[in-house]
């Protein structure tokens, strides 16, 4: 094995040590997941007929969040990282048959990837069986999968929104673009 | 031929200095003073393939800072330094190859996960063969008395079990130098002497030249066949500890016992003779054995009273040492 999978195997093994945390990790993102599509679902229930997003698709999109969570928190940071500065570990870094550099963003990468790997299953596992509208549904058409990205993110659109009517505030045909978003 | 070789090896800190108060802590963010610390000055020396050498000092000495270097970890200000035909900092990740490194106050290992996740780690950093990996694992936990804790969180160890570990972390890739920074600190007694009968074997098993940074004398006496001593960023004693003992070790300790001892025994009056401590039946003296003889001296003793016992010392390394610290006044 090369030494960014065993620093990525280390990391995993890291996480499995501690079973109580990464239950923790599992449950944290369960319950803040359920707790937005509750928000959503009474949002939808006195919103009128044309959505964006069925409330199915925005539960969808909120588990995908939760699932790959750790992926997508840009303010994460590794303190083991700044632990090493700060208490002088560094000088072991350096006597690696390594360069820092790459080893440090395989760090940051194995957090990231370790992290998520151990949340994602468990909660794929029990959202898919969730009932509706709580519950995480595959896509279900081939055509509208393909613009499932655009379709299932509600940040996408309301960006969309914004930049289409501040660059062509009179424009109708941005208007219907925006509807069919 | 010398593995190692240092030539006039200089390295200087800049501190960062202030006055306390609010108002200097403003006044320092816009300019702020500095010292200059010196903490390497014209070090040189050499060190042989196979040999032990202590390297020892006062604290803030630079020790740490010369063995970073040698590890490659420290670029120095001034000087060259050439280890097994590399330069350590500019040649360093296909340099560290070749060494072993142990800093007492810090760990490789994960602090997390059983000691041989960690090991199985080094192993795929150093891409050690998997029947070397094994050959060496099976051998140094033998060695260092390994097979319960491999199993074990490295948080759950005890400082001198993960010590152990920590030795074996740094030579399952088989180095040809090993470079250990205070390995015995805050070690007990069993723990340091098990530490000391390995690096000493494995010198002799293997022929691993190792570099010793301790402030613990038994540590010298028990390992090093050389010392070098530094003080104030400059190397002061480079030689062994027999020559060390040859001169500052005339001075000896001489401690007599006296039969029927409830009284007390009229202190003796020799040149270079002086009296430590004296109770009824036992008494202490220190002596130069380059004044006085030592049979004369206890001639002397036996006049005063019926010996009982005597027993001659030798000051202890430490001693010598502070002498020599109070000699270059470091």
């Amino acid at each position: 094995m090369n030494a960014p999978l065993a620093l990525l195997k280390m990391r995993f093994l890291t996480g499995l040590q501690y079973r109580a945390a990464a239950a923790a990790g599992v449950l944290t993102q369960f319950f803040f997941g359920l707790v937005f599509i509750m928000v959503y679902v009474a949002f939808y229930r006195h919103a009128g007929p044309a959505q964006p997003m069925t409330l199915e698709e925005v539960a969808a999109y909120i588990w995908l969040q939760q699932i790959f969570f750790t992926f997508i928190m840009l303010w994460h940071s590794d303190y083991e990282l700044f632990d090493l500065i700060t208490g002088g570990g560094i000088a072991y870094e350096l006597c690696r048959p390594w360069r820092l550099y790459t080893v440090w963003y395989v760090k940051l990468l194995a957090a990231r990837l370790s992290a998520c790997a151990l949340r994602c299953l468990p909660i794929a596992a029990v959202v898919l069986f969730l009932p509706e509208p709580y519950g995480l549904s595959l896509p279900r058409r081939r055509k509208r999968s393909c613009c499932s990205s655009r379709r299932c993110s509600p940040a996408f659109c309301s960006s969309l929104r914004f930049r289409c009517s501040s660059t062509f505030p009179s424009s109708g045909r941005c208007h219907r673009s925006v509807r069919y978003c | 031929m010398s593995l190692i070789k240092l030539e006039a090896i200089g390295k200087s800190f800049k501190v960062a200095k202030r006055p306390a108060g609010f108002r200097e802590a403003v006044k320092a963010f816009f300019s702020r003073e500095h010292t200059i610390v010196e903490a390497l000055r014209d070090i040189s020396f050499t060190v042989r393939e196979g040999e032990i050498v202590g390297y020892i000092g006062p604290n803030g000495a630079g020790k740490s800072t010369t063995v970073k270097i040698m590890c490659g970890v420290l670029v120095p200000d001034a000087g060259s330094c050439s280890i097994m035909g590399y330069t350590p900092w500019k040649d360093r990740v296909r340099y560290v190859r070749h060494i072993g490194v142990v800093f007492g106050q810090r760990s490789q290992l994960w602090w997390d996960v059983p000691v041989i996740d960690s090991f199985e780690l080094l192993r795929d950093i150093y891409a050690i063969p998997p029947d070397a990996y094994r050959k060496n694992l099976d051998r140094l936990a033998e060695w260092l008395d390994l097979a319960d804790l491999l199993r074990t969180p490295v948080r759950q160890l005890s400082l001198g079990q993960r010590m152990r570990c920590e030795i074996a972390a740094s030579l399952l890739h088989e180095p040809a130098i090993l470079f250990l920074d205070e390995p015995t600190i805050g070690l007990d007694a069993e723990s340091k002497r098990a530490v000391r009968q390995f690096i000493r074997m494995i010198n002799r098993e293997r022929g691993v030249t190792v570099i010793l940074t301790t402030h613990d004398m038994h540590d010298i006496e028990a390992l090093a066949d050389r010392i070098l001593m530094i003080g104030k960023g400059m190397l002061l004693y480079d030689g062994s500890l027999s020559d060390l003992r040859s001169r500052y070790g005339t001075r000896k300790t001489i401690a007599v016992e006296y039969k029927g001892g409830a009284d007390a025994v009229p202190p003796i009056d020799a040149p270079g003779v002086q009296c430590l401590s004296r109770s009824p039946g036992r008494a202490v003296y220190a002596f130069d054995s380059d004044r006085i003889d030592i049979t004369d001296l206890i001639n002397r003793l036996s006049a005063v009273g019926e010996l009982a016992d005597v027993e001659i010392g030798s000051p202890p390394v430490d001693e010598l040492i502070l002498r020599l610290y109070k000699e270059h006044r470091v």
